[in-house]
């Protein structure tokens, strides 16, 4: 009744209203009408709007909170449809069509299209691509434009739009005084923060810091400046819990300046990693990194890159390296010195680069097989072709002087300029964020801040344990937290602000290079969130402040129109990257390396940045929970990495609990085996254990269990990235179902063996010798008898014939592939315990294959989509015909014809099927099974659901598509702009995203197709081809190119075999 | 007569000739006005496990299949197990009736008409399975050739799609079959009848029998031909479950062996199943004069040589593993044997084939007691061979990135021992109300029937060598 | 009623006689007696067993049955009916492409030939039996003789009836009695009870019937009637999806709208827009193009095209030639209403004069209460409208001299 009204007028207004909207932005920031508007009678501020507004605390209706009787009446009165669907939910549900009553240009309903936008963390930019639908972010891809991303992209950045729909985002300005929690709005924080700003004022800013993340975003720096004009005495401090100091110590050592390093990884011959993963996501510019050092690991070129890796824990780079060491992170410094001497000593080093310097005198160096690994390197270090032709990378975890020996090994080897690049890095903070954090709260603790800004982060969770923050904070008299959730450090300040999502926000950032991408917004703020920036401006006075202006402030360079609509369609300022210059290196004696009293006694314990969920930003990310680990393929859980040996020692078995103590300090959780892990060396994971991250991540309040074990509860400020002497306690064998995706229980003597027999097979091997021999090497691997068929096959695929190649020798198991499918394929999240009993969904998995013996064992993926089979097993058992075949080839899955006896599981030789034991999406489809519902963080939920391809239901089978949705709307373009369809112009989600480009998708008919080619190379083989299923997915098997000098003896092998 | 206080059906049938005396000694127990206790306790106790049946799939049928243990690459747990199983027990009844019964092997007729009831029975619980195990278990229809506008039709080189028409085919037949048997019977129970109600309900289902000889001619002839459509029926329906298995390409389910290895199996522990069954009924029925023990050896000697047929196909399939030299296959007979189920390849050895090797032996084979409890080993057995076979294999196939490890739930558990509530309800309710012994059949090999071929000229079937039973039985 | 059937058979005089019962101990009594009727030659006789007597069919005589040959038939049958069903259904209604094989192949569909074949014969088999055995026979004569309820139990009864052409009540007694019978019986034809089947049976049979018909009266109704309810359905696996497809309804926001509106300032990929001449029809100096932008072919495709989109979109108000005499203008200026501005006449000369970049422009953002056509025309077509635009305004008012010389000779 009273509804239908109420829609006519909204749909009056609407039309005024979006004609209004410009005029109203441009009025400028002092009106109180919000310039992102969600809800029309928030931007009329019509009477009902301004009534309903009174009641509940002059919000903006949608920021109550939704289970509120305000936001229950006021969804009675807006969604008719909602209270009809609850009463009789047994009837087919109506959809109705609410179209914009005028339609910007360029928006068509149901068709998406991109907006360059960037990711920021730890304050290195990456450029994106979201597809927009609708007018709502529902896809992240990479920005092709971007130098780090072309047009690949991490795990994390696939999985933030997940984070954008998250309904436990925070919704409202809280405060809070003497525990008592109270919703606030933006208005009145405005109102505190006047009064607050002329005290300031008159004190000059003294009593005001700032605690922000590290951010590159110009914009936010200069705003920093123009606040400390404004405030002198302000403090403004910069900490990041995974930013590690030792770069930037280490090049004030060599150069007494600050400089970011770059590496030029295509020009390397040879390429030597001391502790660093320099293809991981997390890794600066680690996107590029990986494209570029797979660019040389293509046999056909005829030329490899040769790539040695010494460090404590497997790595993605160790997938790719020809040779690997697995040592302590803290032993590492002395192999650097060892190289160091051992170079200088043979390369008639310039003079001013100081004397060479004595061997260390570290015990573990003599060991016969690091000194065998030491000499072949440095062979072919200075081997004459490979001088200035290598790269030596040290890792994050590594201190200063192992950086400092870095860069003088590669002046040395003469990489500098060719290889090796150094740019000025002029926002460098002359601290580590440690030691600035440690000074802030001692100020904290002298009552010294009466007003701490927080832009971002979460110190109250990842501060050093020994600096006790969470008490300093309480010292404080205004706490003010920005943050997207609220989380542990929101419920210990006085006020928290809910932040705007980098989908939902203005601003600019740098990648590693300085290249500045703008950062556009997709959505207006759901949560009515702002952003770092918006804050500050606030902070400065400006009352209602505007992102879009005040970007457009930093960058006068680009005020012309077309130049900024050209920057915001490319994403990046064109040649904003940093001059590269090539700092003067220091003499050797001007840094003294610390002592090499290398104790083997006791183990060390490595504090690593979590791949999925970084520091813990992400730990309400369901996709990044259930995304399994690299290599321990674990979900929803981190563990504790123990060598065998090293386990065997401390009395730890596979999956125990176990209790790691550190200056009184303890930490208790899974302990699981890692082969190939240094002994010696424990490694353990930042970012989980969180208590109040969300009722993904971990909830107590709500009694919903931390995810895994926190490692910063024992992480202190002297011992931040590499302690020593840590204690470890086996609480024996826990009931406790390891919620990993691989290797679920102990395989066994037997599983073990039969692995072993089988492995060459399934991930073909061979070095760039045996190619170059027999390129086709792969063919001899399976003896199988010909491949007869019964039958003539019905169909000859005329027209388009997919197939898909998959090179083994790029692939660095990354899984942001497994994302990324995620993402496009509206993929089901099961939970820990669904992933413990084996039923996880994900299309795509990367399988890990360890090989060799355990202490040093060699680590090879293998990406495994569906085979989409032209002799598919899984389709001659289904009784309904809900799996066959399409006459392209696709194996398609018919969902609603599928009654779920799963048999076409059973027959897959590959498993890659996935069965919806439960309903999985129960929540955002209704209550009971059957009825929808209503619950508004419900209907948030439901906007990640990709609109193009169908939300399953519970008992039925889905598998990979090949993205048949993607194939099918090109397929649609092209017809209409009666056009072929280009090689290339269809790919799948996972080669989308691959940054090394591991994965091609295409026609096979198509002869210049790249899939074809691929598929025609020698070294092409079909993964259990011997079954006659004709997989239309091939693998292009792995070659190494070891080093002669290290080749395994023959005889042993001889005796295994 | 304290024994017969507590149960009516110990003391010696009466009737003035040996005909009457079978009449009453199998009628009595469906004529007794009010049945001993004993018989409701154990039907209440049915009730309630039935009960649970019940609800534990109601429970999986609202929550979806998950509430079962099954998982990746596990997909098939125990509901099929348990379909298999059944399936296997319900096949000793159809082959005792009908190729006992083409072999001339008159002393089937003691026992084959609650053999064939149990087969009946078992298939009953059978058929709940599949039903049930899909995901969408309202749908269970899209697997039957029924017009629709959308000319969705089932896919009929699915070997699923097969055991359909088999099973209903077999349950039909072996319907059929069973009632046409007891027509005669229910004449019986019709004329014998004293109330009203007993009169219409088995004037009813006697359809006005009246033992016509000219009747009697063509039933005969109908008989013959029935046994002979139910043999090569009884024999293909577990071939075709085991298809399910062979056509596979699961190392360890793609093997040529198993139709003729399914079916020995099926009647092995069929055959156990009818022993389990045959024992306390005539011990409490009082029809150890129609059931003797020459009628227990007999089966026992069929449950031995069965089982050998069974342990030479265990033996078969290490063999043909390893003589095909396939990699993957000689892994998974390797991991059966001696992987994480090693305890369940080796209870299955132990059951079905050591310990039936007792029945070598005189005393033992003509013990009833003994006879029990190796059916009931055998039944287990039997319930983990199918495990074995099933679960085994699917844990680990050709890619060791998809091992996984079944662990059953309390729901499987109760699903698995609830079938069996299903089972005996009805079991108790045959021995309650239908005649449990074949009455007309039994006394056509009776010695008193025979007495009349020797006037009667040559024989038209039947050189009854078990002629002597009976007759004994009764008089003692 | 046991009582009763014996009063009954006290007095047998009452009836007309069906026939006379004699009642034998053995089967071999049973068996001689047998002989002894059928070599007298009775048609109309039979002997009641309570289990099939060895060697009566011969000593009755009677022939073998046809029912193994309508089995054989069934049989048959049901083979034809498997394969035709498997060929129909997979290979030629609705083939599929499954595992690489062919459509249609015998060994995947043996087995359910085999159990198709064993179903229709088994059926057939029992049904068969019973109907040449002309059962169910609810009653019968014997019936209300006493002791036949023996005939199923220990004793073996012979009767033979009274319409016999042989028969004869004196003859045939003696006949009988010479077979050394138990006893003998006269047996009266049955009139008291009725021929047909009881009541209870009766109503049971109709109800079970009529209530098998109302799912399918049901269903029947519901095709063939309409209803402004959405239909019932209560399992909805993947029907009611939670994804929001374009332009649905989502009361998260308070517009109920999941299409979100752009947000100002935001610009896609490739949507730069750098060209003004192209994208807003002005020149540098920001004054009006008179001239077509570089990416405009001026021929006679862009003129067709420019001409079909004019009739989409143009025509409803400004009609055919652009007189502004459109079916809507029509209709409005019918209904008298003061607000209406009409379409203006794109011929008039003030439109003549209008640089064609204005005039684009106009098409974009539009005039008056013309709507803006920016959104719903791409650029290039609104190009091509504003040159089908130019087109129209020259032909208007065309003098015979414009034409081509024989395109003029075609005029009178």
């Amino acid at each position: 009744m009273s509804s239908i009204d109420k829609k006519k007028t909204s749909l009056r207004v609407l039309s005024q209203a979006q004609a209004q909207a410009p005029a109203r932005a441009a009025e400028g920031s002092d009106t109180q009408k919000p310039t992102y508007w969600r809800s029309l009678a928030e931007l009329e501020q019509s009477p009902e709007f301004l009534e309903l507004a009174s009641r509940e605390f002059a919000m903006p209706l949608d920021q109550e909170p939704p289970n509120s009787p305000g936001r229950r009446r006021f969804m009675q009165i807006m969604g008719a449809s909602m209270s009809l669907a609850g009463l009789d939910a047994c009837r087919w549900r109506e959809d109705k069509i609410l179209p914009l009553s005028r339609r910007p240009e360029g928006m068509i309903p149901g068709s998406s299209r991109p907006f360059a936008t960037a990711m920021e963390i730890n304050g290195l930019a990456v450029g994106l691509h979201a597809m927009s639908y609708d007018g709502r972010p529902i896809k992240i891809e990479g920005n092709p434009q971007h130098p780090d991303s072309r047009g690949a992209a991490a795990a994390f950045h696939q999985a933030s739009v997940l984070g954008l729909y998250d309904p436990d985002r925070s919704e409202s300005v809280v405060a809070r005084a003497g525990g008592a929690r109270k919703e606030s709005s933006w208005a009145e924080f405005q109102k505190t923060l006047s009064d607050l700003s002329t005290g300031l004022r008159s004190a000059r800013g003294s009593g005001l810091c700032v605690l922000s993340e590290r951010s590159s975003s110009p914009t936010l720096l200069a705003q920093k400046q123009r606040l400390l004009d404004t405030y002198p005495e302000a403090k403004w401090v910069t900490f990041e819990p995974t930013q590690s100091d030792g770069a930037r110590a280490g090049s004030v050592l060599a150069f007494g300046k600050a400089h970011r390093v770059h590496y030029a990884f295509d020009a390397a011959r040879v390429v030597l990693t001391l502790d660093a993963d320099v293809v991981a996501p997390t890794f600066p510019a680690g996107l590029a990194n990986a494209r570029a050092l797979t660019r040389l690991r293509t046999p056909e070129r005829g030329q490899m890159s040769r790539i040695y890796a010494v460090e404590s824990d497997q790595s993605l780079v160790a997938g790719l390296s020809d040779h690997r060491l697995a040592v302590r992170s803290s032993w590492i410094k002395a192999i650097a010195a060892e190289l160091d001497a051992r170079i200088s000593a043979k390369v008639n080093a310039l003079p001013e680069l100081g004397a060479p310097q004595a061997a260390p005198a570290a015990a573990f160096l003599k060991d016969e097989k690091v000194q065998k690994f030491v000499s072949a390197l440095l062979g072919d270090l200075l081997l004459s072709p490979n001088i200035g032709r290598s790269v030596i990378a040290v890792g994050p975890n590594q201190p200063a002087e192992v950086h400092a020996l870095g860069y003088r090994l590669n002046q040395l080897l003469g990489n500098v300029g060719r290889t090796v690049f150094f740019t000025e890095d002029s926002d460098a903070a002359d601290t580590s964020d440690v030691a600035a954090l440690k000074s802030l709260v001692a100020e904290m603790n002298a009552g010294k801040v009466s007003t701490l800004v927080m832009l971002g982060g979460n110190p109250v969770y990842d501060a050093p344990a020994d600096l006790s923050f969470s008490d300093a904070l309480g010292k404080v008299k205004t706490s003010i937290h920005l943050a997207l959730y609220e989380d542990e450090t929101s419920e210990r300040s006085s006020i928290h602000l809910p932040a705007a999502h980098y989908l939902e926000s203005w601003g600019d950032a740098r990648s590693l290079d300085g290249t500045i991408s703008i950062v556009q917004p997709l959505i207006a703020p759901l949560y009515g969130g702002r952003t770092a920036s918006e804050l500050l401006a606030m902070l400065l006075g400006v009352g209602n402040p505007n992102g879009l202006e005040l970007v457009r402030r930093t960058h006068p360079s680009l005020s012309a129109e077309h130049v900024w609509r050209k920057t915001l369609s490319e994403g990046v300022i064109a040649g904003s990257g940093v001059q590269r210059v090539a700092p003067k290196l220091k003499p050797l004696d001007k840094f003294p390396l610390s002592d090499f009293e290398l104790s083997s006694k006791g183990v060390e314990l490595v504090f690593a940045t979590d791949a999925k969920i970084i520091d813990g930003r992400f730990a309400n990310n369901a996709w990044l929970q259930e995304l399994p680990e690299t290599f321990s393929k674990l979900s929803w859980d981190n563990a504790v990495l123990i060598s065998p040996r090293t386990a065997q020692e401390l009395g730890v078995k596979e999956a125990d609990s176990v209790t790691l103590t550190l200056a009184g300090r303890s930490v208790s959780l899974l302990a699981l085996i890692a082969p190939g892990h240094a002994d010696g060396s424990l490694k353990i994971t930042l970012g989980h254990g969180r208590k109040s991250a969300g009722h993904v991540g971990g909830l107590v309040a709500e009694s919903i269990d931390p995810v895994g074990g926190n490692a910063y509860a024992i992480r202190t400020s002297d011992a931040y990235q590499i302690a020593q002497g840590v204690g470890v306690t086996s609480n024996g064998t826990v009931p406790y179902r390891v919620p990993s995706t691989q290797d679920v229980y102990s395989v066994g003597a037997i599983g073990l063996s039969g692995t072993a027999e089988r492995l060459p097979e399934l991930v073909r091997e061979g070095t760039l010798e045996e190619y170059k021999k027999k390129p086709d090497f792969v063919e001899e691997i399976v003896e199988h008898n010909p491949l007869l068929s019964l039958w003539v096959p019905p169909v000859s695929y005329e027209g388009h014939k997919w197939g898909m190649s998959i090179d083994l020798n790029k692939c660095i198991g990354c899984s942001a592939c497994v994302t990324a499918c995620q993402a496009e394929n509206n993929i089901p999240v099961v939970g820990k315990l669904n992933v413990a009993m084996g039923r996880e969904m994900l299309w795509l998995r990367v399988d890990r294959y360890y090989k060799g013996p355990p202490e040093d064992a060699e680590v090879a993926f293998q990406p495994i989509p569906c085979q989409q089979c032209e002799n598919a097993p899984c389709e001659q058992v289904c009784p309904v015909g809900a799996t066959m075949h399409s006459h392209e080839g696709l194996n398609d899955m018919i969902y609603n014809r599928c009654i779920g006896t799963r048999y076409c599981s059973n027959n897959c030789p590959y498993k890659v099927r996935r069965f919806n034991y439960f309903n999985y999406n129960l929540d955002t489809i209704g209550i009971t099974p059957y009825t929808p519902t209503d619950d508004p963080k419900a209907k948030v939920k439901a906007m990640i659901f990709n609109p193009e391809v169908t939300v399953r239901s519970r008992g039925v089978m889905e598998k990979c598509t090949f993205c048949v949705q993607r194939i099918q709307n090109t397929k649609i373009k092209a017809k209409n702009a009666k056009r072929a369809i280009p090689d290339n112009e269809i790919r799948t989600a996972c080669q989308q995203t691959c940054p090394t480009d591991a994965i091609v998708f295409g026609d096979l008919n198509d002869g210049r197709s790249r899939v074809a080619s691929l598929q025609k190379q020698p070294r092409s083989y079909a993964l259990l081809g011997e079954l006659n299923n004709h997989p239309r997915v091939q693998y292009l098997a792995r070659i190494k190119n070891p080093n002669p000098a290290l080749a395994p003896a023959q005889e042993p092998k001889k005796e295994h075999g | 007569m304290a024994i017969s206080d507590v149960n009516p059906f110990v003391e010696p049938p009466r009737g003035p000739n040996m005909f009457a005396q079978i009449t009453d000694n199998v009628t009595r127990i469906a004529e007794v006005d009010k049945p001993p206790r004993a018989w409701y306790i154990a039907f209440g106790f049915a009730q309630l496990v039935l009960l649970m049946f019940l609800s534990s799939l109601g429970y999986v049928v609202w929550n979806g299949i998950g509430a079962w243990g099954n998982m990746m690459p596990v997909a098939w747990g125990f509901p099929i197990v348990n379909f298999v199983f059944w399936i296997g027990i319900g096949h000793a009844g159809t082959l005792i009736s009908a190729i006992l019964f083409l072999l001339r092997q008159n002393w089937r007729t003691a026992i084959n008409r609650f053999a064939e009831a149990m087969t009946i029975f078992a298939v009953v619980c059978a058929g709940v399975f599949p039903g049930v195990h899909i995901g969408r278990p309202w749908l269970p229809y899209y697997m039957m050739p029924i017009p629709n506008q959308m000319d969705m039709w089932p896919q009929f080189r699915s070997p699923l799609e097969w055991d359909i028409f088999a099973v209903s085919t077999y349950a039909t037949v072996s319907i059929l079959f069973w009632y046409m048997g007891m027509i005669p019977d229910f004449a019986t129970f019709r004329d014998r009848a004293t109330t009203t109600v007993r009169r219409v309900a088995y004037g009813i289902v006697a359809m006005g029998w009246r033992g016509s000889s000219r009747q009697w001619h063509r039933y005969e002839r109908a008989y013959l031909i029935l046994a002979a459509l139910a043999t090569p029926l009884v024999l293909s329906v577990h071939s075709v479950v085991s298809f399910d298995f062979a056509t596979a390409q699961l190392p360890g389910w793609h093997t040529t062996i198993f139709p003729p290895y399914f079916v020995a199996g099926a009647i092995f522990g069929g055959f156990a199943m009818v022993v389990v069954l045959a024992v306390p009924a005539r011990q409490f029925f009082g029809l150890k004069r129609i059931i003797t023990i020459r009628h227990l050896e007999l089966m026992n000697k069929i449950i031995i040589a069965t089982g050998l047929l069974v342990g030479y196909s265990y033996g078969m399939e290490f063999f043909i593993a390893w003589y095909s030299g396939g990699k993957y296959e000689q892994f998974t007979f390797v991991n059966r044997a001696f992987g994480p189920y090693a305890w369940a390849y080796w209870t299955m050895i132990s059951c079905n084939v050591l310990i039936p090797q007792l029945h070598w032996f005189k005393a033992i084979r003509t013990n009833p007691w003994t006879t029990l409890a190796i059916g009931l080993f055998v039944n287990v057995g039997m319930w983990f061979e199918r495990f074995v076979i099933i679960c085994t294999s699917l844990t680990r196939d050709f890619l060791p990135s998809s091992w996984g490890y079944f662990i059953p739930t309390p729901v499987d558990y109760m699903t698995l021992g609830g079938s069996f509530g299903l089972f005996f309800t009805l079991f108790l309710l045959f021995c309650r109300y239908l005649p449990m012994v074949a009455m007309s059949e039994v006394k056509a090999f009776s010695p008193a029937a025979h007495a009349a071929h020797a006037h009667a000229g040559e024989h038209a079937h039947v050189p009854a060598p078990s002629h002597a039973e009976p007759a004994a039985a009764l008089e003692s | 009623m046991s009582d009763e059937h014996h009063s009954k058979s006290s007095e047998p005089a009452e009836a007309p006689l069906h026939g006379i019962l004699a009642e034998y101990d053995t089967p071999h009594e049973i068996v001689h007696a047998a002989e002894k009727i059928r070599d007298a030659g009775f048609t109309k006789w039979d002997t009641y067993t309570p289990f099939a007597v060895h060697g009566i069919d011969e000593a009755m005589g009677i022939k073998m049955t046809i029912l193994p040959w309508i089995v054989l038939g069934a049989g048959l049958s049901g083979l034809a009916t498997a394969i035709i069903m498997q060929w129909w259904m997979n290979a030629y209604d609705y083939p599929w492409i499954i595992s690489g094989k062919p459509l249609w192949s015998i060994p995947a569909n043996v087995p359910i030939m085999f159990e198709l074949t064993v179903l229709f014969s088994a059926i057939t088999t029992l049904v068969a039996m019973l109907m040449l055995n002309n059962l169910p026979e609810p009653s019968h004569p014997l019936d209300l003789v006493r002791r036949f309820a023996h005939s199923t139990d220990d004793k073996f009864f012979l009767l033979v009836q009274a319409s016999d052409p042989k028969f004869d009540e004196s003859e045939t007694r003696a006949l009988i009695d010479s077979t050394h019978p138990q006893a003998v019986e006269l047996v009266p034809e049955d009139h008291k009870t009725s021929k047909q089947l009881p009541s209870v049976l009766i109503y049971g049979l109709v109800i079970v019937s009529v209530a098998s018909i109302v799912p399918f009266a049901l269903a029947a109704k519901g095709r063939y009637s309409h209803s402004t309810t959405p239909r019932i359905h209560i399992i909805q696996d993947m029907d009611s999806q939670p994804k929001y497809k374009a332009q649905r309804e989502n009361p998260f926001f308070a517009d109920n709208r999941s299409t979100r509106p752009v947000l100002e300032g935001t610009v896609a990929v490739g949507e730069e827009r750098e060209d003004d001449h192209f994208y807003l029809g002005r020149q540098a100096d920001n004054s009006f193009a008179r001239t077509f932008p570089a990416q405009i072919p001026l021929n006679d495709v862009t003129m067709e095209r420019g001409k079909q989109r004019f009739g989409i979109y143009c025509t409803p108000c400004h009609g055919q030639a652009g007189q502004g005499d459109g079916m809507v203008a029509k209709v409005a200026d019918g209904l008298q209403q003061g607000t209406w501005v009409p379409p203006s006449n794109i011929t008039q000369d003030y439109l003549r004069q209008m640089p064609v970049g204005e005039l684009f422009n106009t098409l974009t953002n539009g005039v008056r209460n013309m709507p803006a056509y920016g959104p719903q025309i791409k650029t290039e077509d609104r190009w091509a409208i504003v040159m089908y635009i130019r087109a129209l305004q020259r032909s208007q008012g065309a003098k015979a001299a414009d034409l081509p010389p024989e395109a003029r000779a075609s005029l009178h």
